[in-house]
């Protein structure tokens, strides 16, 4: 017994030292990267995997939600880790760069996307746009004998009482999107008497933007307000799912990259190298067979659904990101049930 | 003995034994010293930004949560369902241990599996279950029953969920106390007259007492900060942990998100002092060195039918879950396409390897390190007298209080910079790991010192022995079961940790968990479930090779019934 006590007492004196030469070692070899990305976790997979092969420079990356990684990367921002934020709703990029968490950088390969999506000051640039929809489920649809919505108006409506999921704004870059974009098309007032309206149809609302549209997938919500290239990525994979899009026009987002400031001084040159990469062409390949569709002209997944057909809104993320804060907290306030309490006398 | 000197020897009696005995001197101002440093710092670290919230001092962000109404009734919320949990749980662990330990029902190799199983699963596991079963789209609510039922998101789904995954934690607490009490003790009621039921209510269940408030307040704590079960189906039921969670991540409101971690101390700590102050003064000890530890049968035919049917009934339960998670590997879309497939293993094989692997390297480095310290400071605690013992007793279990999510800020607020420049590497998990699970140890080891009397330790030091070689031969062997038991549970509880390292994973160091919370939280319900399939594996094993590395049997490892 004493032997037993002894070995592993003496195991984890040597594993301990050992294990912080692992942790110190691997950021030591230049060809190294830390990166946080809010692609879809498949997608990323495939992206950093090709970026390996291509370059032989190794990625270690973790997936974050656009709000997580914000506020990651605002937590970490003394002694930042990660060297490159990749993928997530453009506004939380935005965010992020008015927090001072990211860097300058005038990427070459920048020319490649239109002005519109990419930052005059050069802190983010756009990968691809991906616009709000509703996903429904058409076997759900069917047996509450309901029509997939086709417009803000109707979605709000009495109808679809407990059928309808999405995001939480706090934490779901796609559901602060759909937020902003009511305020932009509606003025704030009566977006958020719509939002009050749509909470009695909200059954939950998720951590993750694309969660809704998963859920409805599978039939735990009959419809869902998400990204329309995540509805058509669940269809391919045979779900039963009817995208639609609002006829008042919609919101997109601008899944973008940043280098975030004062990451690991030795990753800095490489971080850059991946930047560039991202938004080149293989890159763009790859995007596109997770069914969104790239700035850069690359040929689409069958089912695709370009920015073009669509009615998008005359969107504007910089006046989205200065107000998440406080509209955000309105939110909370009007919607969530976070009414001031009743003073009693 | 240098350091007599500097101490005033007269002052008090306990500081005499301190001084006389420099390994313990040292040994408990190094606990101290690491307690304070991973517990106590980062938790004043959220606290400080708590109350900082704009850089000068302010409580305007606890007047804005008690004054909203949202708030209010998250605060309710949380510690509503911890109350609920924390009852059935301890009743279902409580029958399920009297039934293993006294009953001496049939089967007992296959429910000591089955109440040791829960502990063993990943996290939202059992969340993952219940809506593959009972959701909207449910095989059993759905396909078989025909319902239309929305309602297993909330409490509902939550107080399932939460019981199944913590009735174990009751019933292991059981199990030893049950054990511990002398079977001579309930024969000597019995011989002297008394009933079968009045010997269970006079002699067993008074002495399983403290064991069972120990796994009530247990239960309720990790209840109230639980993060990963409500996350996935607490659905419009806010609790505290994923609020605060959300207020950091989301809403990037640091100081609110503290805010309501710190609140959440305040019903963890004060059932920590309620405990005490029950516990006060209760001797338990009933294996005085001379017992015979015979076999018994305290209980009727008809209460041991009883027994065995509950314990199959939640045994069957439970399985069914499993096997819920097992089918779910294997087919391509739960609940729409049944065609088996091997694909989701393909997926998961190249996502998750990579994170297995390390995931599995930090939880095996941590345990011996957690359990020892754990044994440490439980026997410093139960059987040595000094000035602090309080602050170490508190300071040890302190961190089973403190909700994940408060600990995962605190850790990222107080080791991102200079001097403790932690974040990232493999050492901040591991240090997590460790704190977080101390108490487990703590708690076991007090368990089963309280019930070996000191005399016998006594003898040895009478015979000349120190503490460190007192605490070696005779200690240890006899909280050897406690010991490995801690060791096992700080393990599987590493390998299923969600809350606090959420935020401490790195690109290099990630958690299975997070990846497996990924998984479910976007539906992809097929590599979800072989992830957690392929952990329940991997720790299952690796607890198999324990037992043959150490030659110890899996009942002597949990410490359960021989």
């Amino acid at each position: 017994m004493k032997k037993i006590i002894v070995a592993l007492f003496l195991c984890a004196l040597v594993l301990f030292p050992a294990s912080m030469l692992f942790a110190n070692g691997g950021q030591e070899s230049a060809q190294r990267i830390t990166a946080y990305t809010t692609l879809d976790e498949e997608l990323a997979q495939k992206v950093f995997k090709a970026f390996t092969e291509e370059t032989g420079i190794q990625v270690d990356w973790v997936r974050l939600s656009t709000g997580e990684a914000v506020a990651r990367i605002e937590a970490e921002k003394e002694n930042p880790q990660a060297s490159i934020w990749f993928g997530g709703v453009g506004i939380g990029h935005i965010q992020a760069k008015d927090k001072g968490l990211t860097m300058a950088y005038d990427s070459p390969a920048a020319k490649n996307i239109p002005v519109q999506f990419r930052d005059k000051e050069h802190y983010w640039t756009g990968i691809y746009a991906g616009m709000l929809c509703f996903e429904s489920n058409t076997q759900k649809l069917e047996k509450y004998g309901l029509k997939a919505p086709q417009s803000w108006e109707e979605i709000i409506g009495p109808a679809y009482k407990g059928q309808v999921q999405m995001a939480n704004p706090g934490s779901s870059g796609t559901a602060y999107n759909a937020l902003a974009t009511l305020v932009q098309i509606f003025g704030e007032d009566k977006a958020f008497e719509m939002l009050k309206g749509l909470d009695a149809n909200i059954t939950q609302y998720t951590r993750s933007g694309s969660a809704p549209g998963k859920n409805a997938s599978i039939g735990e919500t009959t419809i869902a307000i998400g990204y329309s290239h995540d509805g058509v990525k669940l269809v391919n994979e045979g779900y039963p799912l009817k995208i639609t899009f609002p006829k008042e026009g919609t919101g997109y987002e601008v899944a973008s990259i940043s280098l975030i400031k004062n990451g690991p001084a030795d990753e800095l040159a490489a971080a850059k190298k991946l930047y560039d990469w991202g938004l080149g062409e293989t890159a763009a390949k790859i995007y596109a067979t997770k069914f969104v569709v790239p700035f850069v002209d690359v040929p689409l997944a069958k089912g695709a659904i370009s920015i073009k057909n669509i009615n998008v809104i005359d969107q504007d993320d910089v006046w989205a990101a200065k107000n998440k804060t406080r509209l955000v907290e309105k939110w909370n306030q009007v919607i969530n049930g976070e009414a001031k309490t009743v003073k009693k006398k | 003995m240098e350091l007599t000197g500097s101490l005033d020897v007269k002052k008090e009696g306990r500081f005499y034994q301190l001084t006389r005995d420099p390994v313990l001197f040292i040994s408990v101002l190094l606990i101290l010293g690491l307690l304070l440093l991973f517990i106590v710092y980062p938790l004043y670290a959220a606290a400080k930004l708590s109350l900082t919230p704009g850089g000068k001092f302010s409580i305007s962000e606890y007047s804005y949560i008690f004054s909203h109404s949202g708030y209010t009734r998250t605060i309710l919320n949380s510690v509503t369902l911890g109350i609920i949990v924390a009852t059935i749980a301890t009743t279902v662990g409580f029958i399920f241990a009297y039934g293993m330990t006294k009953g001496n029902i049939p089967g007992k190799g296959f429910f000591q599996s089955m109440g040791i199983l829960p502990i063993i699963s990943p996290p939202f596991m059992f969340a993952l279950s219940v809506i593959l079963l009972f959701g909207r789209n449910g095989l059993i609510t759905a396909k078989l029953l025909h319902l239309d039922t929305g309602g297993i998101y909330g409490l509902k789904g939550l107080v399932i969920v939460q019981v199944i995954t913590m009735y174990p934690i009751a019933y292991m607490t059981l199990v030893g106390i049950l054990q511990g009490i002398d079977p001579d003790l309930e024969t000597c009621a019995m011989n002297l007259g008394a009933k079968r039921a009045r010997t269970f209510w006079t002699v067993t269940f008074p002495l399983a007492l403290p064991g069972i408030f120990a796994s009530w307040l247990l239960v309720f704590v990790g209840s109230l900060t639980d993060f990963g079960n409500p996350i996935i189906i607490g659905g419009e039921f806010d609790v505290l942990s994923v609020k605060a969670y959300l207020e950091f991540t989301g809403m990037g409101n640091l100081p609110r998100g503290a805010a309501l971690a710190i609140i959440l101390l305040v019903p963890t700590v004060a059932v920590f002092f309620i405990q005490k102050y029950i516990m006060k003064n209760k001797a338990y000890v009933t294996i005085t060195g001379k017992s015979s530890r015979r076999g018994s049968a305290s209980v009727s035919k008809a209460t041991r039918t009883g027994l065995f049917a509950f314990c199959l009934s939640v045994s069957l339960f439970v399985l069914m879950f499993y096997l819920t998670i097992i089918g779910g590997s294997f087919v391509k879309l739960w609940g729409i396409d049944w065609t088996p497939t091997l694909k989701w293993f393909a997926y998961s094989f190249d996502v998750g390897f990579t994170t297995l692997k390390n995931t599995l390297f930090l939880a095996i480095i941590q345990t011996p390190i957690t359990a020892l310290l754990g044994m440490i400071i439980a026997f410093i605690i139960v059987r040595k007298s000094f000035p602090g013992k309080g602050a170490l007793d508190f300071l040890s279990m302190l961190s089973y209080a403190i909700p994940g999510t408060a600990i995962g800020i605190g850790y990222i607020l107080a080791f991102n910079k200079a001097p403790f420049e932690l974040s990232g590497t493999a050492f901040i998990l591991i240090a997590v790991y460790v704190f977080r699970n101390v108490p487990i140890g703590v708690q076991g080891g007090i368990a089963a010192l309280k019930q070996i009397s000191p005399d016998i330790e006594e003898s040895s030091t009478n015979l000349g022995a120190n503490t460190t070689h007192t605490f070696r031969k005779i200690t240890l062997p006899l909280i050897r079961p406690s010991f490995f038991a801690g060791a096992t549970f700080a393990f599987v509880r590493a390998m299923t940790a969600i809350s606090a390292i959420i935020f401490l994973v790195s690109a290099r160091w990630n958690h299975l968990t997070v990846l497996i919370l990924a998984q479910t939280e976007i539906m992809r319900l097929g590599a979800a479930s072989v992830l957690s399939f392929v952990l329940i594996l991997v720790i299952t094993g690796f607890v198999f090779l324990i037992m043959k590395l150490t030659g110890l049997k899996q009942s002597q490892i949990f410490g359960t019934t021989n």
